[in-house]
């Protein structure tokens, strides 16, 4: 049986409603959050999506996970590996967030001489093989690497931790992150910035009142694009912070490691399966927050 | 206000920012075609960018001197800007952009009470909405708010008409005055319309290709300007309705009266009537199809460009009508002459 069914029958058919029940249920199209407190009609029928939402309430977890455990073969590693991945991504957004946004607003309103320099030095890694990138990082921040001198001594250990993990999604996924800030500011009128400066505000306060703000939708599409960037984040990670299960493996390395072991298939493609989940649900909160805030301006 | 300007400002190409001049008063005018320079001129003396070299000084406090080195940054000079199109902070509500500057003003500044500005500009209703819900007109009355919230030293309107429509211009300048003149704030007017510039100021300096190349009354300028100008003088016309006859509205006009078909029922109203719709007649006409004939006494006569311009006195009221220079000599124009000014109805254009 597949998945698909089997989640339908309990979602459905648990709470004791039979197939034969649906002959008194009555179509809906109230919105969820009214049918909540909708009662149930004097007539003795339901509302369908009032049932449907009963029965999600009652489903039998057991028998939800049971499902999962057979469709999706996750062991503790694999959890480990979902964590880990989450867990990076978050970290190396939040890394970033400041600094894209440093940089995107140093690009978009300040001019200087080698702009253009600076420019193709971000967005190196949008072309380069996170391979390589790995490697440049490794060369930096190995042993006997070139910040080595600068590391050392404070006991700071990268290479081959999660952190390791942060720092390569945080390089690769920054040139993302900083084009949707950057597209974001470029539709800020520059006249509001001067407006804002004639009514008594400084750089900072202009910043902070003016600029953010009316960047919230850069910021969101960026994030949303480097968190989803960061999960997928593969070639640099495996140079610089291993395959460790537990430790730094993320979902693409387990992914890795299971496709390159007989009979790994199944177990892949679960991880795959939550793989695509998470990013559904990036992509979902993405246009919810940026429709939320399209509504709002 | 006195304001001082002596700089120069190049932009690496033919146009260069040159000037030189000294004004004072409360209500100024700047006037210019398109890419005269005047809304350069505006960012300098806000401080949003800075000249070559020079120096400029509002009531003898220093903004820039090259020489000094002095350049006080924008939120250091108390001089706030109405832009062409309000630029108000869509993020924020009507409230918020409007107390943005008062919440920022230092306490010893804040002289203006928002109740009171609110209530001149009838904002009250729209207080709690968000910015994109406004109207054109809204907008700019919120925007002259905002900016006069801070009791700034001196307010700077960048062709804040520009971007309405007629029927709104005249709603507007009333607000622009009224405010300024209540709360004592005096302003820099920046327009390309001279009939703005005269609604508007008192003075005026004209600006061509990157200098002031005169400083006149509007009125003045206005006359001088007339034989170039594609629209003439434009007279502005403050009349009372008085009823509807035959399809044409009847209005008064200090003592005479009006036949004007663009009228409507409203009781008050202002009319503009360019110059070169006036004919003059030095008899009587006879049998003529204009519904405006006028009985009028010649002021004085002006030479512009390769016309002459006639001032017109009828009854207390003046006209300015405008003939070419063939015409004033064979009618033998001249001052304390009785003429008669024939004006169609479709003439008059509606103000306000």
């Amino acid at each position: 049986m597949s998945l698909l069914p089997q989640l339908l029958s309990i979602l459905c058919l648990k709470s004791g409603a039979d197939a034969g029940s649906f002959s008194n249920i009555a179509p809906c199209h109230l919105p969820l959050d009214k049918l909540r407190r909708t009662k149930p009609r004097s007539d003795g029928q339901f509302h369908l999506c009032r049932m449907v939402e009963w029965n999600l309430l009652t489903v039998n977890i057991q028998q939800l996970k049971g499902v999962l455990d057979n469709m999706l073969i996750l062991t503790g590693a694999d959890y480990d590996a979902i964590r880990l991945s989450i867990k990076v991504a978050s970290a190396a957004t939040l890394l970033s967030l400041p600094f894209g946004f440093a940089y995107a607003y140093v690009m978009t309103f300040v001019r200087f001489r080698g702009k253009v320099l600076l420019e193709v030095l971000v967005n190196l890694p949008l072309t380069l093989p996170p391979v390589v990138m790995g490697y440049l990082l490794l060369l930096a921040l190995g042993k006997n690497g070139w910040l080595a001198p600068l590391l050392e001594p404070l006991g700071v250990r990268i290479i081959f931790t999660w952190k390791a993990a942060v720092l390569a999604s945080a390089v690769v996924g920054f040139p993302l992150l900083v084009r949707s800030i950057r597209l974001g500011m470029d539709t800020i009128d520059g006249r509001l910035i001067q407006a804002s400066r004639t009514l008594g505000a400084g750089r900072p306060d202009t910043l902070f009142t003016i600029i953010l703000p009316l960047s919230r939708g850069g910021i969101v599409a960026g994030s949303s694009l480097m968190f989803a960037r960061s999960l997928g984040e593969f070639g640099a990670t495996i140079i610089v912070a291993g395959n460790m299960p537990g430790v730094t493996q993320t979902i693409p390395l387990a992914i890795y490691d299971y496709t390159s072991s007989p009979g790994g298939d199944r177990a892949a493609l679960s991880l795959c399966a939550v793989a695509i989940a998470i990013s559904v649900l990036v992509l979902l909160v993405h246009e919810m927050l940026t429709r939320k805030l399209a509504r709002r301006d | 206000m006195e304001l001082r300007m002596e700089l120069r400002k190049s932009f690496g190409g033919p146009f260069n920012l040159e000037t030189d001049f000294s004004v004072s008063g409360e209500q100024v005018g700047i006037f210019g075609v398109s890419g005269s320079g005047k809304s350069t001129l505006v960012s300098l003396i806000a401080g949003l960018s800075a000249p070559d070299a020079g120096e400029i000084y509002l009531d003898g406090d220093c903004f820039y001197s090259s020489r000094k080195g002095i350049h006080l940054p924008p939120q250091k000079r108390r001089v706030s800007i109405v832009f062409q199109d309000a630029c108000l902070f869509p993020h924020l509500s009507v409230e918020a952009n409007l107390l943005y500057g008062y919440k920022r003003c230092a306490p010893q500044h804040r002289k203006i009470d928002p109740a009171a500005l609110i209530s001149v500009l009838k904002l009250d209703e729209l207080l709690g909405r968000g910015v994109n819900k406004l109207s054109g007109g809204e907008k700019q009355r919120v925007a002259l708010g905002r900016a006069i919230l801070t009791n700034p030293r001196l307010l700077l309107m960048d062709e804040p008409l520009s971007a309405l429509d007629d029927s709104l211009k005249l709603q507007i300048i009333h607000y622009l005055k009224r405010a300024s003149e209540k709360f004592g704030i005096p302003y820099l007017f920046i327009s390309h319309s001279l009939l703005e510039i005269r609604l508007m100021t008192d003075q005026v300096l004209a600006m061509a290709g990157g200098r002031v190349v005169g400083q006149t009354t509007p009125e003045q300028l206005a006359r001088e300007r007339m034989g170039q100008s594609q629209v003439g003088y434009i007279n502005v016309l403050q009349v009372e309705k008085l009823r509807k006859m035959g399809g044409l509205y009847v209005y008064r006009w200090g003592m005479e009266e009006l036949f004007v078909s663009a009228g409507d029922d409203q009781g008050m109203a202002v009319f503009e009537l360019s110059s070169r719709d006036i004919i003059l007649f030095t008899k009587h006409p006879e049998a003529i199809s204009a519904r405006n004939l006028l009985k009028c006494t010649v002021v004085d006569t002006f030479p512009s460009g390769n016309k002459v311009g006639v001032e017109l006195k009828c009854g207390h009221e003046t006209l300015i009508a405008e003939v070419v220079v063939q015409a004033a000599d064979d009618l033998a124009i001249q001052a304390r002459n009785e003429v008669y000014a024939v004006i169609k109805a479709s003439s008059f254009r509606r103000l306000g």
